[in-house]
């Protein structure tokens, strides 16, 4: 049973409780988080590496984060930031990662499982410019609202539901057309 | 009016199908080693003392100065006023210079008896 966002906050404070409240707000939302990453860099170590500093950042930040605002997107922020900047940093290892993306022998990978079909959904993710990837995995993944994306990314609702048609339209044709 | 998955199934078949796949996976029992490893990295290590070799060479230089300073204090008067009265005299100038001295105290006395006599 997680606690609620407030409560977290109010927990971290109060003196000498600030390490249980982040203890709280890890297992909340690590996974959301991973996987988050994770569409993004594709490999499982360097998500794991980006994730880690993205619960850093917010452990160094959270003293200084006002109750008023949106703990999560707070959070999707930094760690949707981290990613931007790991890939920029990265930019041949990425494209390495999504280019060794497993069609044949995939069963033997041990970070990525499935028929091929889904490992041409990933290659073809993969070819979408970083916001739009971004849009994308955001809405289709993790099912986010268009509002809430707004509040990540920044830009309009309309803005992002033009992008995710755009990112939709793309992926489809490129896994009908390389079937 | 089409839903947003109506319309997605209609126009965008194979991803719609896809949408429950979850091709990536993790290592078994990852998330706990995470929150482990993102925990432990938020209890604050006791700061080890380091020797910054700066702040050595700044100790040195400092300690430099005031010894420096102090023994000017102590012995700058020694140091300077000894070449002035004795270090220039040659010896000869020495024995002179008491010589004359002597000459004069000499002188006095006979002055002296000649006034008694």
């Amino acid at each position: 049973m997680h606690l609620d966002d407030q409560d977290i906050l109010t927990l971290f404070t109060t003196k000498g409780k600030e390490q249980i409240a982040f203890g709280h707000l890890v297992n909340k939302y690590q996974e959301r988080v991973y996987w988050h990453i994770r569409k993004m860099v594709i490999n499982h170590e360097d998500a794991n590496d980006v994730t880690q500093n993205t619960f850093i950042k917010v452990w160094k930040g959270l003293p200084k984060f006002k109750k008023e605002a949106n703990l999560f997107t707070w959070m999707y922020r930094i760690a949707t930031n981290e990613t931007l900047n790991f890939i920029k940093a990265n930019k041949r290892r990425v494209a390495q990662s999504i280019e060794d993306i497993q069609i044949e022998n995939r069963k033997d990978d041990s970070f990525f499982s499935g028929e091929e079909i889904e490992a041409k959904l990933y290659k073809a993710i993969g070819t979408l410019p970083d916001k739009q990837k971004l849009v994308f995995n955001m809405k289709y993944f993790e099912e986010l609202k268009y509002r809430e994306i707004a509040e990540i990314l920044g830009g309009s609702v309309g803005s992002l539901k033009a992008s995710y048609h755009h990112a939709q339209k793309k992926i489809e044709a490129h896994l009908t057309n390389n079937d | 009016m089409k839903t947003t998955n109506e319309h997605m199934e209609n126009e965008f078949p194979t991803l719609e199908k896809l949408k429950t796949v979850k091709g990536m996976k993790t290592p078994q029992g990852f998330f706990d080693s995470l929150s482990t490893s993102i925990m432990e990295q938020t209890v604050e290590q006791p700061k080890q003392k380091k020797i910054s070799i700066y702040r050595v060479f700044a100790y040195a230089a400092s300690i430099a100065i005031v010894v420096g300073i102090s023994s000017t204090f102590f012995f700058g008067s020694d140091t300077q006023s000894t070449p002035e009265l004795f270090g220039e005299m040659t010896v000869n100038e020495y024995l002179e210079d008491f010589s004359e001295i002597d000459l004069e105290l000499e002188d006095a006395l006979q002055f002296d008896e000649i006034a008694m006599n």
